[in-house]
């Protein structure tokens, strides 16, 4: 009996609380709140742990409620935040900050050298920081100079440092939240420092931020900030249209003129940095061969692609780096001309012989399979449907091969011999702003080429210059330097063509029109830190 | 002893069913496990994440158990689930259950909100198109219940979000955030069942409105109204609550495609997002959770149909 009533009790607290904890929040600014409704759920927020699981989702959270020694502005030049300033060392191998005074976490603990080394070096276990490697690797650990100077130390000059002092892993959390509540207490219940804080998480589904009036630039301008996960973009544009919600993120291109004829509204987008592309298997004939890879980036009518397919929201690519990402260098375009693209595969021996419309390769056609997954880029299926018409029309037979989203990560990566296609469509976002670290991830050679791709190398590309400059760049603090080697690098990958090129696409949101300061980062983030009304 | 003889077979009935749902829930749960094996993929590559070296991942492999042979991965799994360890979700890093737990009232609202629409709308209209047999209201009901039955429930939502929640403002556009959010979900998920019902309703009355008890109880002097609410309705009743009771395990099929669409914080979606991150645990106890309350919704609806039908008991 008593049990029964305990029971009954719990269910019906239960679904209490389902009724009313969503219903205190109001949209827009009459109890000025701001409702983010979000592609993809939060299942976690803190840095470490797998962090990549919730991406982006869960660092447009960690954005918000925690700070960075420096952050970037929404054309990723880098700001100061808990850092006032920094000076690099004459060997370039260590970097001193200085620190801004009266900083404290969400639990009152200041912020000072100790909490920064405790960070750095959290984030430098692999144990701890499983996902973020290669942005950590460089880094060789961290000393306290006095109270609020640290200085961070490198193995060698690191170039990209700041990039990942910027990134999402480079949040600071309040070390005595962490020794009292445990290592993973960050993935549920954060302490960090930024201008809102954690009120309560329903992992999956809701998160409730509320303001840190101890913030060290002031009182934050709103008292609440909910990220909610609204999976369909169709229920995410009408949330914003019925005031449910405030901002959104992942707007179909088909859906923007919805929101452009609402005087309300208003479409937030900024040119991503991933460039998008089909990679191609070096090492299989006839892809190893550079000519037939030309002529395929010959036969492909990109700006068509931009300008139907994304209703002029994307841009034929230029480079193997996006426009925006640092360092990027415009080359030439391979022009559309399916004429030329058949001369070039005709030079290569690739004819049609039995007059089936397809070339033939070795004497059987010439066909290739192309993996492309459904809804993980936008209009991924449309556009890989596109490239095979086209491959078609100058002789190439295509196989589409759909495959389900969560696999699909995982078959781009497999070795060569099981891997089951020979053209897949790719993107890389560097998620640090990098374009060196992008080329590095992408056309590095592999240490073992048939294998497991060492990072995203799928292409299976190998050329010692581009090794060499790569390697050259990582070394080299100085920014004009850099971008010159690395312009060299691009120039060399461009024109070898390990990929058909693609177009950049717009990463667009929407949010009222009467909300100010909510960002659109190319590097795919929706930032709501500085929102107001 | 006629009436003992009566609940030992009733008892015997009703033990042999339970066997027999136990059985199958048992044999889902090889299912289940047999099938997740066999999606294309390595969990481990995928929890690694992009990035990870083989040696990463082949640490994951063997944290996991993923490298023993599978019949001992099976048994760990069953006898974990004999104890209730529904082993760890890696997205949430914990055992699963609360999380799960957490979501289910949501989906029962959903649920329970679409089956009472059902019997709110689906017989009252089955009822008046069985009185106005072939006049303008039974064509206008017929009509919509062949419309209902057409239209996909996943784009009914979509009309009924855009009418309701974008052109008017009258409704929340997602999630549970009072008892008003349920209508429009509930709305989409009980739509072709309220169909089936009116259908069904309809065809039941109109047979039951011809037999001989009807024309007694008319020359008697009663009603059209009274004899359809008084005499008829039980016997409409029967064949109707059945169709409910069976069709419960569509609507739970149905919510998953609703719960996405309206964001909705219940378990359906929650199966989805688990599938698409390889989160085993989850989607291996959701599923499960699914079945357990199919098989129960049959469970129940074959005891009521034996409280009616007594000749049921012993086939």
């Amino acid at each position: 009996m008593n049990t029964t009533s305990h029971v009954r009790r719990h269910v019906l607290a239960g679904l209490a609380c389902v009724f009313l904890v969503p219903a205190g929040a109001v949209a827009g600014p009459d109890d000025n709140t701001l409702i983010f409704g979000q592609r993809l759920s939060i299942t976690d927020i803190g840095p470490a742990y797998n962090a990549f699981l919730q991406y982006p989702s869960g660092y447009e959270a960690g954005f918000v409620i925690f700070d960075r020694l420096v952050t970037f502005d929404d054309q990723l030049q880098f700001n100061p935040q808990l850092a006032e300033s920094w000076t690099i060392a004459e060997d370039q191998k260590s970097v001193t900050f200085k620190l801004r005074s009266g900083a404290t976490f969400h639990d009152g603990t200041p912020i000072n050298a100790e909490a920064i080394k405790f960070n750095i070096e959290r984030m430098m276990d692999p144990e701890i920081n499983t996902t973020n490697r290669p942005l950590w690797d460089p880094i060789a650990g961290a000393e306290v100079v006095d109270e609020l100077t640290v200085r961070l130390l490198t193995h060698e000059p690191y170039a990209l440092l700041l990039n990942t002092l910027a990134h999402g892993s480079g949040a600071i959390l309040s070390p005595t939240a962490i020794m009292e509540n445990g290592q993973e207490s960050e993935t549920q219940n954060p302490v960090g420092s930024g201008p809102y804080k954690v009120d309560s998480f329903n992992p999956g589904l809701e998160l409730v931020l509320t303001a840190h009036d101890g913030y060290w630039a002031g009182k934050p301008p709103l008292d609440k900030i909910i990220f909610r996960y609204i999976p369909e973009a169709a229920t995410r544009v009408s949330a914003l249209q019925s005031g449910d919600v405030d901002v959104i993120d992942g707007v179909p291109t088909h859906l923007i003129a919805q929101i452009e004829s609402d005087d309300g509204l208003q479409i937030l987008a900024s040119p991503s940095l991933r460039p998008m592309g089909l990679a191609m298997q070096t090492t299989v004939p006839p892809l190893d061969n550079v000519n037939v890879r030309r002529a395929l980036n010959h036969a492909i009518p990109v700006d068509a692609i931009a300008e139907k397919l994304f209703l002029g929201q994307a841009k034929a690519s230029n480079s193997p780096l996006a426009f925006n990402t640092v360092g990027h260098h415009g080359n030439e375009q391979y022009a559309y001309d399916p004429d030329m693209a058949r001369d070039m595969l005709a030079a290569e021996g690739l004819t049609d012989s039995d007059g089936n419309g397809i070339v033939e390769h070795e004497g059987q056609d010439l066909s290739f399979t192309l993996l492309v997954p459904e809804g993980v880029f936008a209009n991924d299926v449309l556009i890989a449907e596109t490239a095979a018409a086209a491959l078609q029309e100058v002789g190439i037979g295509v196989e589409i091969s759909k495959i389900e989203r969560s696999s699909f990560w995982d078959t781009l990566r497999l070795p060569v011999a099981e891997a089951g296609w020979q053209i897949g469509m790719f993107g890389f976002n560097p998620s640090n702003a990098s374009g060196l670290y992008h080329l590095d991830s992408m056309y590095t050679s592999n240490p073992d080429n048939e294998g497991r791709p060492a990072v995203w190398n799928i292409t299976r590309y190998s050329n010692a210059d581009v090794d060499a400059l790569l390697a050259e760049a990582t070394v080299t603090v100085d920014g004009d330097s850099r971008a010159a080697i690395l312009a060299e690098a691009q120039e060399i990958i461009w024109s070898e063509a390990p990929y058909i090129w693609l177009q950049v696409n717009n990463i667009i949101s929407a949010s009222r029109a009467d909300l100010n300061g909510v960002e659109v980062w190319p590097v795919i983030f929706t930032i709501v830190r500085g929102g107001s009304y | 002893m006629p009436d003992l003889a009566g609940t030992t077979s009733l008892l015997r009935f009703l033990g042999f069913r339970c066997l027999r749902a136990v059985a199958i829930a048992f044999a889902v749960v090889t299912i289940i496990f047999i099938l997740f094996s066999l999606v294309p993929g390595d969990q481990a590559a995928y929890l690694a994440g992009p990035g990870s070296t083989q040696a990463e991942i082949d640490r994951l492999r063997e944290s996991l158990g993923l490298n023993d042979p599978l019949l001992v991965q099976y048994f760990r799994h069953v006898f974990g689930l004999l104890q209730g360890d529904f082993g760890t979700s890696e997205v949430f890093k914990s055992d699963p259950l609360p999380f799960i737990l957490e979501r289910i009232p949501a989906t029962l609202a959903l649920t329970a909100s679409a089956i009472g629409l059902t019997v709110v709308i689906g017989i009252p209209a089955g009822l008046i198109s069985a009185m106005f047999h072939t006049r303008a209201p039974d064509l206008a009901i017929s009509v919509s219940v062949v419309a209902l039955l057409a239209v996909p429930n996943f784009w009914l939502g979509l009309l009924l979000l855009s009418l309701f929640s974008v052109q008017l403002g009258w409704l929340p556009s997602f999630g549970f955030s009072g008892p008003e959010a349920l209508i429009l979900p509930s709305l989409a998920l009980a739509a072709r069942l309220i169909a089936l019902v009116a259908r069904m309703t309809r065809g039941v009355t109109i047979d039951e409105l011809g037999k001989d008890y009807v024309r007694t109880a008319r020359s008697k002097g009663f009603g059209r109204t009274a004899i359809l609410i008084r005499h008829v309705l039980r016997n409409v009743m029967i064949p109707t609550l059945t169709v409910i009771g069976l069709q419960t395990g569509y609507l739970l099929g149905g919510s998953v495609v609703i719960e996405r669409l309206f964001a909705w914080p219940g378990i359906g979606d929650m199966m989805i997002n688990a599938i698409g991150q390889r989160d085993y645990a989850v989607a291996q106890a959701v599923t499960l959770l699914f079945v357990i309350a199919f098989l129960t919704i049959n469970l129940i609806v074959e005891f009521l149909y034996v409280l009616i039908n007594p000749r049921m008991r012993t086939t």
